[in-house]
């Protein structure tokens, strides 16, 4: 592989849950260094999606909602009440060039820790703070959920059912687009530096993030005073588009006809002339008005094909349409793994995950290497490999370990399990989750390892 | 028109915008609201399509007022230049050589079928960067596929698991598959750039805007890898909460005001809900676990649903934030543009533009203690910096300008 882009950029990564860990582990796809500081004093590791649902004595480090955003990253643990994990964390910053933190406001300069103390140790450094609201404002102490704030920046107000309620789309939106504002703002400060010598404080809003998403929606309101409305899966200006069921259980495809020789395309190929000639569809803005009696004999076509038949007939004739894949579909998608999007990683032996599928980035980069670096470390793993780094002895690290400075299992308050995991058959009986594949292993076996070598995949960390 | 006084860490970046619509110019915004100089090369007469899209400001249509087009190419140049003819081809390359990053969202084989491909580009200047941003990629076999956001939001499989459990598959009701490509393709861009500042060549980055939405799904795609459940869309009858992660409540529900996205209360803490609320039979052994609110969400919607119809919904999102719980409120596009937060954080800009008036932007959501960006320019007129660009940048002569007038090259 070829030397990745951001070889030599290392970042301490203090975040947790979702939104910038995730974007860390981009960072680190691309090569960046980056060093997860945890605390195993503290029930900080997110431990959703377990392998196979079930509580194992690590569930710590086998959790899948842990694994995605945290991938291509070193771990460590610190006990940051104890002077000694602090002096740990100090040494660590002054080798960085980009430190992250997702506390509330004001609480990393309890701890000594903020953009001013840490400047201090590294001229040059950056230090980017990710909140809900920002660092100061009337909502400064409000949380920064993701799938809270989808509603709270505007966009679920336009979202929903004809004539329904506001929904949310997806399960943690605006988590996704901060960890994407966050490797732009991030590259930035990088570039900033590279050419004038300085570091700097980034104070990111998730809220603002979300908003500026919405930009034109909110230019809209203000300029003409409207506030837009929930449409389904329809389009503002073209008709008939929507999605429609298909042979199988909850099937779907949808389509959009953009002009009038795509409506006459369709007709013909649903073999309804009658339809092609009624003088009320024949333009875009009399199928806007009838598409509530259009959308009805698109379903009766629909109904009689497979998802995929319908859209590989209408791709063939130039009018968009795709069928809806579910999340088994994403992963035997052609086109996904004709992209090599999804990419297995093979976990150490003390975790019982073996080789997993990950989905990679979304965008490839022509000179290579890119890609997904390793698996997530579990708790502590690379305690001594960093603190040896840094000059730490092996009776130092080993003192540091008997004092629980630094530990591979969580204690204290981290050690306190919640039994959060929701039994499937629960999930699958109020729907949350609407089918149960007991040959899933197989399934991926099969798409993603070739046969005979066993789930073997991309078992070495890549090239620095 | 005002010269460009950019601010912000990427002050002297040179990018090119060629395609329009809205990842591109999405990208290539961000960029230069943090200090980039961004040159918009539209195709002459027409312009970026989005200039043809509405809404208009004044509901009036007009070249110059489509509201997507005014936010999405605030602090830009536009250049006209016919990228089909040869001297267009030229002028491109000649403005490539002194660029660092091209940004184009056309469709895959365009650049090509111009002889402005990858090869042309980076002959012409080893050190640039090229992102293309395409629906599915530059390759595989969806790559000509026909492609509007519902496609995208169905291919892309964030639309499958989202909406009601017995109703169809729901999209977001505005383009994030567009915006989300555009952030991808900024931090894209900017890695690569980054690379040639150290001493790395220039290379091309392809974007999927397919791969952007699957991306996102983080929960679902590990579902199926971790446990081989497809995850649905919720929730069955009752249990207005179970809405997104299944932890009643969660989803979005009404209040006399409109709705609030509400959550139960942090572990251990759930009793203060039903103290809040006045709803003393919330204090339920069963409602305390996470599996016990799901299995009981029926019985916990007949309690809550009603309560929470009679209070007012910044009441509750209000109460839940200062408590600890996660909450979020509803807001309408009204309620965002008066947002006391919004407004302390000084999120808005106001400027003017020649055609649509004075308005307030959105603007900044990162504040950058050594390098702020700005919001300084509203969005080009089409072709209003030819002369300069062509002219003072180039060296293209008054005569050479009018000639490429004429012969449809720039206008």
């Amino acid at each position: 592989m070829n030397r990745p882009p951001l070889a030599g950029v290392r970042i301490i990564d203090s975040t947790t849950v979702l939104a910038a860990p995730y974007s860390m582990a981009l960072l680190g796809d691309m090569g960046a260094d980056v060093i997860k500081v945890e605390a195993h004093t503290r029930a900080v590791r997110s431990e959703g999606m377990l392998y196979r649902n079930e509580v194992s004595d690590q569930s710590w480090n086998d959790g899948g909602f842990f694994n995605v955003p945290n991938r291509s990253k070193r771990g460590i643990t610190l006990d940051l009440k104890q002077p000694e994990g602090m002096e740990v964390l100090r040494k660590l910053i002054a080798t960085a060039d980009i430190f992250v933190e997702n506390n509330r406001p004001g609480a990393n300069a309890r701890l000594g820790i903020d953009y001013d103390s840490l400047r201090q140790i590294k001229p040059d450094l950056i230090v980017l703070s990710n909140s809900g609201f920002g660092q100061d404002g009337p909502w400064k102490f409000y949380g920064g959920i993701g799938r809270m704030l989808e509603p709270t920046t505007g966009l679920a107000s336009l979202t929903g059912y004809s004539g329904g309620a506001p929904q949310r789309v997806g399960s943690a939106y605006v988590d996704l687009q901060v960890t994407y504002a966050m490797v732009f703002l991030l590259m930035s400060a990088l570039i900033h530096r590279e050419r004038t010598g300085r570091g700097q404080y980034l104070d990111l809003s998730m809220y603002q993030v979300g908003v500026s998403m919405v930009g034109d929606a909110v230019l809209e309101y203000i300029a003409n005073g409207d506030q837009g409305e929930r449409r389904g899966d329809r389009d503002r200006y073209l008709a008939p588009q929507n999605a429609y069921p298909c042979r199988g259980e909850d099937r779907w495809v949808v389509l959009t006809v953009r002009d009038d020789a795509e409506w006459q395309t369709l007709c013909r190929l649903m073999e309804m002339p009658d339809i092609a000639g009624d003088p009320r569809f024949a333009d875009g803005l009399g199928r806007l008005e009838h598409q509530d009696e259009i959308d009805p004999l698109i379903a009766d076509w629909t109904r009689r094909h497979s998802a995929d038949e319908v859209m590989q007939l209408l791709q063939a004739h130039g009018i968009p349409a795709g069928r809806a894949n579910d999340g088994r579909d994403l992963l035997l998608d052609p086109q996904l793994r004709a992209r090599g999007f999804f990419e297995p990683v093979t976990h150490p032996p003390a975790v019982r995950l073996g080789t997993r599928v990950y989905q990679g980035q979304p965008y490839r980069f022509s000179a290579g290497g890119v890609g997904i670096r390793r698996p997530a470390p579990m708790l502590g793993e690379h305690n001594w490999e960093v603190l040896r780094e840094l000059g730490y002895d092996d009776e130092q690290i080993a003192e540091l370990e008997r004092k629980q400075v630094i530990g591979r299992a969580p204690i204290g308050e981290g050690a306190r399990r919640e039994g959060r995991q929701v039994p499937l058959d629960v999930q699958l009986e109020r729907g949350l989750i609407r089918a149960i594949d007991p040959n899933f292993e197989e399934v991926l076996a099969e798409a993603y390892f070739p046969a005979g070598a066993g789930p073997g995949g991309k078992s070495d960390p890549k090239p620095d | 028109m005002t010269q460009h006084q950019p601010t912000g860490p990427l002050v002297g970046v040179r990018v090119l915008e060629i395609g329009g619509n809205i990842a591109g110019p999405f990208a290539t915004r961000l960029m230069a609201q943090y200090g980039a100089e961004v040159i918009k090369v539209e195709r002459p007469g027409t312009g970026d399509p989005l200039r043809h899209t509405g809404p208009f400001v004044g509901n009036a249509p007009h070249p110059e007022t489509s509201i997507p087009f005014l936010y999405l190419n605030t602090n830009k140049q536009s250049i006209t230049l016919n990228l089909a003819s040869a001297r267009g081809r030229r002028i491109l390359l000649d403005l490539a050589v002194q660029a660092d990053v091209v940004v184009e969202n056309l469709r895959p084989g365009t650049l090509a079928a111009w002889n402005l491909d990858w090869e042309a580009l980076h002959a012409a200047n080893p050190r640039l960067i090229l992102t293309s941003i395409s629906s599915f990629g530059q390759d595989g076999p969806y790559r000509d596929y026909e492609a509007t956001e519902v496609v995208l939001a169905a291919l892309g499989g964030i639309m499958y698991m989202s909406g009601l459990y017995d109703r169809q598959p729901l999209k977001h009701g505005h383009p994030q598959s567009q915006f989300i490509g555009g952030l991808h393709a900024a931090g894209a861009s900017l890695v690569g750039y980054f690379q040639v500042l150290r001493g790395g060549e220039g290379q091309r980055i392809d974007l999927s805007l397919q791969a952007g939405v699957t991306s996102e799904l983080v929960h679902d795609v590990v579902l199926y890898t971790y446990m081989g459940a497809v995850h649905g869309r919720a929730p069955r009858e009752g249990g207005a909460g179970l809405n997104g992660a299944g932890n009643w409540f969660g989803g979005l529900v009404q209040t006399a005001d409109g709705f609030v996205a509400a959550d139960a209360p942090p572990p251990g803490r759930w009793d203060e809900l039903a103290d809040f609320l006045g709803i003393p039979e919330l204090k339920d052994e069963r409602f305390r676990s996470r599996t016990g609110r799901i299995t009981h969400a029926r019985e916990i919607d007949a309690l809550v649903l009603p309560k929470l119809a009679s209070l007012g919904r910044y009441e509750f999102f209000n109460h839940a934030q200062q408590s600890g719980w996660s909450a979020g409120v509803i807001q309408t596009m009204a309620d965002v543009a008066s947002c006391p937060q919004l407004a302390a954080r000084g999120f808005w800009t106001e400027i003017d533009h020649p055609v649509a008036g004075r308005l307030r932007y959105p603007a900044d959501f990162c504040r950058m203690s050594d390098s702020p960006g700005a919001l300084i320019t509203a969005a080009p007129l089409l072709g209003q910096d030819n002369e300069r660009i062509l002219g003072k940048q180039l060296g293209y002569s008054s005569g050479q300008l009018e000639a490429l007038a004429s012969q449809g090259v720039i206008s």
